[in-house]
């Protein structure tokens, strides 16, 4: 008992999505680094979806890996089906979601944490953390094992006290059959964090063979997948998913059944996210729908097991049996694995500070489901964050904070922080108010200066993004700078759409036109034909867009005025009189870095906010 | 609001607390500002204002050229003032009226309405107040937080906050309508078209249009519900004013109107601020001065919020009466039967119960004070229960709600010119959202919860 088996300067529990962004990250940054897992066969598990990305989901992928993390690498090298989605809507809401091999993405994920220089990676199961005078100092196994470090860095998702529930059956329980990470929780409780209890769902996973394809309809992914890292990929065979519907007697079904469902007898009391119902929650709450559409994806190359999306459900396993059977091609349909709810603690996330350490225990990070998020894609971009602050705060230097007009990753980590979240947190772009400057296009021209500096990125791939960026300026001022010719405007072809062309229009007034695109320009000035597709993406935004633009930029700019007004940490709201009783409690508990975050907590009112202006006022003097 | 490099405005005396009110304006362009709308008595534009110099002449509007209203103006360079800004303090003349109108002319002018105790806050942070004073600049901000907030909850009581809030809600479903397909595309959520989010836009832009027109009009922007006291002479109009404003201890000092034989007194009834205008009586005349008095009168009552058409219990019903329960058939007005405490009750009553309508009557005596509990009651009903829904459009907005109501109209103006212009319909959503929050900035809401509220209360969406 209490044998020290190591020595490190940052701690890693866990390796799920953002466990393995967080090692990676502060390895990287030089820091010695260990990888606690509870099961090392489980490195990068997707124990729901088998997608990667979507609306806001792929944006935060995408500046991931501008910054040099890994997620995007991996799914790209993974990828069983890429879409390029809302292909028809505005640039800045277009978004990648790439289907994975769930086990080759693990392998991948587990390869290069192995191979990381200064990462060890252990399995082992952390149940308590060490303190030394309310600093963190290291953690104990389950097994005695103590490991030591000045940080430490809570990965842990929804394993926490998890409990999967199916029907009627409960059982303490992770996802997928995993351990449940039990102990933690009293060990934060004891440290006087407050922690909420949520709850998520996923649904079955049927046998491939079982199904009847004739009667499925088939969705192909892109002719010309796009990717989400910045280097060279080589291309990976695309892979076929089925669509089908419920129907009447699907509803009916679950209908007659509901008594049976968890949700509804009140054996899940945890909060669950509005945005992922069950079906159960979706034929209650839709009733006048008689349809929901139902997907089939392939979980790997190397497995027949499909995923049902569209399914999440906790009712009894025979209920789910015969409602899949009532779908149209699955009158045969075998499950592999029932779907399940699971019910986990987590983090307040207000407990945290931008750079996602804990404020009452310095040197503890958090990131992750385990901050209340929903995700992979939420929690490697915390991982992330949390890794790289563990590892500058090693060095000694500022927290690296993402302001909300920079990075999805930025919206995503200042929401958590100051507004808390009372059901798991899912990205969407409705969430990024300035989303216009936030275009998965712009991610590296954004974030790789950054990730450079932190030293995350190499010289090389710094060097492209730079001529890139200086390629878009340039093509962006020939645009303005080249006039129609006296010839060209006569000839006036008719993808220029309404309106006669006059000698001396720049092709950018052309480009402004609507349904004109950059390719149609080539017509003009060939040399336009041959910009890669992202590069001409971003100058055809700026050229059209500029108008949403710079009103986003100035708002911006607005904002960063009551942002630079920073609220130290030690100020004592109980002695601001004058407050309102709701806006000191609020303040009290977010602790907010900023005058512009205190702006954003709900309950502070602009009076509120008035008299911190004073407040500071006179601390200055 | 915290923005402490642009230029501030507000009244700075209360209203009706003095025959003269004092508007005053803090910040680098109150100089340039003030030059925009101030002309001298040979109606030309200063070229620039001297430091510590009285000037007198008109505020005009700016467009039009149309005086508003006689005017002092004095500048105070920076620091040589209140708040070590420069400042401008523009002392009006004519009332309640005129003074608002020329607030809300500075506002268009590019001034921005002070938040509360925001002059006092400048004051402190540019070092013009003492370090002693913080906490009593703290409690000044939070007194007058909350009087703003108090006012704000009696104005939003009535059917303005209605109109704005279902505005909101349609801006907010379009939002959250564009925001789901955008967000939820792999789920069959069903697209909004073009056509829907166009007619959406034009129906909320044509109501938040209606409203300023109307809030242009001067019969919007006040504090308080316009109500004229009607009714033939000599049936105790006067004696009505004065028992109201009497009875009700929150009287504020009369205020001179722009006619001479209109007098308002501006006075809080159970929670509803009413400024109470007093008219000449409403006769056949063939005297032309007369007529003149009447005419007035009547155009008064025509833009009147409320109207308290008077009849006396002691004569009996004539022609005139007739004519004015006539004015008050059709509109937001309560029928007072006064002088009931003389007994004489030589009043057809049934007769005039079928003249009005539905037109509420209460008896009362302005000499004694009998009935007036019911009046005040009756007031309150029609205003706070919320019964001006049929009856029409008495609408109670603030210079702060014009100034929101006209951010909302040039969002939704750029997302109709985006939707024209053929843009994408989530770059309309960035007006539609900026929108919305203007809206929201009224009724106090918060519009992001709402729309995430609506994205999944409306569209099904889930793994």
């Amino acid at each position: 008992m209490g044998y020290v088996a190591g020595h490190y300067d940052v701690i890693v529990l866990g390796t799920g999505h953002a466990g393995c962004e967080a090692a990676l990250a502060s390895a990287r940054m030089g820091c010695r680094t260990l990888a606690l897992t509870i099961n090392l066969d489980n490195v990068g598990l997707m124990p729901c979806n088998p997608a990667i990305g979507g609306p806001g989901k792929g944006h935060l992928v995408r500046e991931i890996a501008a910054l040099g993390g890994e997620m995007g690498r991996m799914a790209d090298r993974a990828s069983l089906q890429v879409r390029l989605l809302n292909t028809g809507k505005g640039p800045a809401v277009r978004a990648l979601r790439v289907l994975c091999d769930k086990a080759r993405y693990q392998a991948l994920m587990r390869r290069t944490l192995e191979r990381q220089a200064g990462l060890d990676l252990k399995q082992a199961m952390a149940t308590r953390l060490m303190l030394d005078d309310g600093r963190v100092a290291g953690v104990v196994t389950a097994t005695g094992v103590e490991f030591r470090a000045p940080a430490v860095i809570l990965a842990s998702g929804v394993y926490l006290e998890g409990r999967v529930i199916t029907g009627e059956h409960g059982y303490p329980s992770g996802p997928h059959g995993q351990l449940s990470a039990l102990g933690l929780s009293g060990e934060l409780r004891g440290l006087g964090l407050r922690l909420n209890r949520f709850k998520t769902g996923t649904p079955p996973r049927v046998h491939r063979r079982s199904l009847d394809f004739e009667r499925l309809i088939p969705q192909y992914g892109d002719d010309v997948p796009r990717q989400f890292s910045f280097e060279p990929v080589e291309a990976r065979p695309q892979h076929v998913c089925w669509l089908t519907h419920t129907n009447e007697r699907t509803h009916e079904l679950i209908r007659s059944n509901l008594k049976r469902s968890p949700l509804y007898t009140g054996a899940i009391r945890g909060t669950g996210p509005r945005y992922c119902p069950s079906i159960e929650d979706k034929v209650v709450r839709f009733a006048g729908r008689t349809s929901h559409q139902v997907f089939f994806e392939p979980e790997g190359e190397d497995t027949d097991e499909m995923y049902v999306l569209g399914l999440s459900t906790s009712l009894p396993e025979d209920v789910q049996l015969e409602l899949l059977r009532t779908l149209p091609g699955c009158g045969r349909v075998e499950i592999m694995r029932p779907g399940y709810a699971i019910e986990y603690d987590c983090l307040d996330p207000t407990e945290l500070g931008h750079s996602l350490e804990c404020r009452k225990v310095p040197g503890l990070y958090s990131a992750g489901q385990v901050n209340g998020t929903s995700g992979y894609e939420e929690a490697a971009a915390q991982g992330l964050v949390a890794g790289i602050n563990a590892a500058l705060r090693h060095r000694g230097q500022p927290a690296f904070i993402l302001g909300r007009s920079e990075a999805y990753i930025g919206v995503l980590i200042d929401d958590l922080v100051t507004k808390g979240t009372d059901e798991p947190y899912r990205m969407m772009t409705s969430r990024a108010e300035y989303r216009l400057l936030l275009r998965q296009d712009n991610a590296d021209l954004r974030l790789t200066p950054k990730g450079r500096e932190l030293g995350l990125v190499d010289e090389e791939r710094m060097t492209r993004v730079e001529s890139r960026r200086a390629e878009i300026e340039r093509v962006a001022e020939a645009l303005v700078q080249r006039k129609l010719s006296v010839g060209e405007a006569a000839s006036c072809p008719p993808w220029t759409g309404a309106g006669a062309l006059t000698a001396g229009m720049s092709l950018a007034d052309l480009l402004k036109r609507p349904g004109v695109e950059i390719q149609h320009l080539g017509e003009l000035e060939p040399a336009l034909r041959r910009l890669p597709a992202e590069t001409a993406d971003e100058i055809t935004f700026r050229v059209k867009y500029q108008g949403y633009i710079e009103k986003q930029e100035a708002q911006v700019a607005r904002l960063r005025r009551l942002e630079n007004r920073a609220i130290p940490q030690d100020m004592d709201y109980c002695s601001v009189t004058g407050l309102s009783t709701e806006g000191r409690e609020k303040l009290q508990r977010v602790r907010p870095a900023s005058l512009g975050q205190a702006s954003r907590i709900p309950g502070v009112t602009p009076a509120d906010l008035s008299i911190l202006m004073v407040k500071l006022e006179s601390r200055r003097r | 609001m915290f923005d402490d490099t642009d230029t501030i405005v507000a009244v700075s005396t209360a209203p009706g607390e003095a025959g003269i009110g004092l508007i005053r304006m803090s910040g680098p362009d109150a100089a340039a500002i003030c030059r925009r709308v101030f002309r001298t008595t040979r109606g030309r534009r200063l070229r620039s204002l001297e430091s510590h110099r009285v000037y007198y002449g008109q505020v005009c509007h700016p467009v039009t050229g149309e005086p508003v209203d006689e005017v002092l103006v004095t500048f105070m360079g920076s620091p040589r003032s209140y708040t070590r800004e420069d400042v401008v303090e523009v002392g009006c003349h004519g009332g309640v009226w005129p003074m608002r109108r020329v607030l809300q002319l500075l506002v268009s002018a590019g001034a921005r309405l002070a938040g509360p105790g925001e002059f006092t806050r400048r004051a402190f942070v540019n070092g013009r107040i003492d370090l002693a004073q913080a906490e009593a600049v703290c409690e000044v901000i939070r007194a007058r937080s909350e009087a703003a907030l108090k006012q704000a909850m009696q104005q939003l009581e009535g059917a303005l906050s209605r109109r704005v809030r279902e505005l909101s809600h349609d801006v907010v479903g379009l939002t959250a309508a564009i925001a789901a397909s955008v967000d939820f595309p792999e789920y069959d959520v069903e697209e909004i078209s073009r056509r829907d989010v166009r007619r959406g836009l034009e129906q909320v832009l044509g109501e938040v249009r209606e409203l300023l027109r109307r809030a242009g009009e001067g019969r919007v922007v006040r504090e308080g519900v316009r109500t004229v006291i009607a009714g033939k002479p000599n049936v105790g109009k006067s004696a009505l004013l004065n028992a109201i404003v009497g009875r009700e201890r929150a009287i504020v000092t009369p205020v001179a109107g722009t006619t001479r034989d209109v007098i308002e007194e501006a006075v809080v009834v159970r929670g509803v601020s009413l400024v109470v205008a007093d008219t000449a009586g409403i006769r056949h005349t063939e005297d032309a001065v007369e007529q003149q008095g009447v005419e007035r009168a009547q155009r008064a009552i025509a833009e009147a919020d409320l109207l308290l058409a008077v009849f006396d219990d002691s004569r009996p019903l004539d022609q005139d009466d007739t004519a004015v329960a006539d004015l008050a058939l059709g509109r937001v007005a309560v029928a007072v039967v006064n002088k009931v405490d003389l007994r004489v009750n030589a009043w057809d009553e049934s007769r005039v119960r079928t003249l009005l309508g539905t037109v509420p009557l209460v008896r009362v005596s302005a000499a004694t004070g009998e009935g007036l509990d019911q009046l005040f009651a009756t007031i309150h009903g029609l205003f706070i229960q919320g019964e001006l829904a049929s009856t029409g459009p008495p609408l109670v907005a603030g210079v702060r709600h014009i100034t929101c109501l006209q951010t909302a109209a040039t969002a939704l103006e750029a997302a109709l010119a985006g939707v024209d212009g053929g843009h994408h319909l989530d770059l309309v959503a960035v007006d539609l959202h900026d929108a919305a929050q203007a809206l929201g900035e009224i009724t106090g809401e918060s519009v992001d919860e709402n729309i995430l509220d609506r994205i999944f209360k409306d569209f099904c969406i889930g793994k």
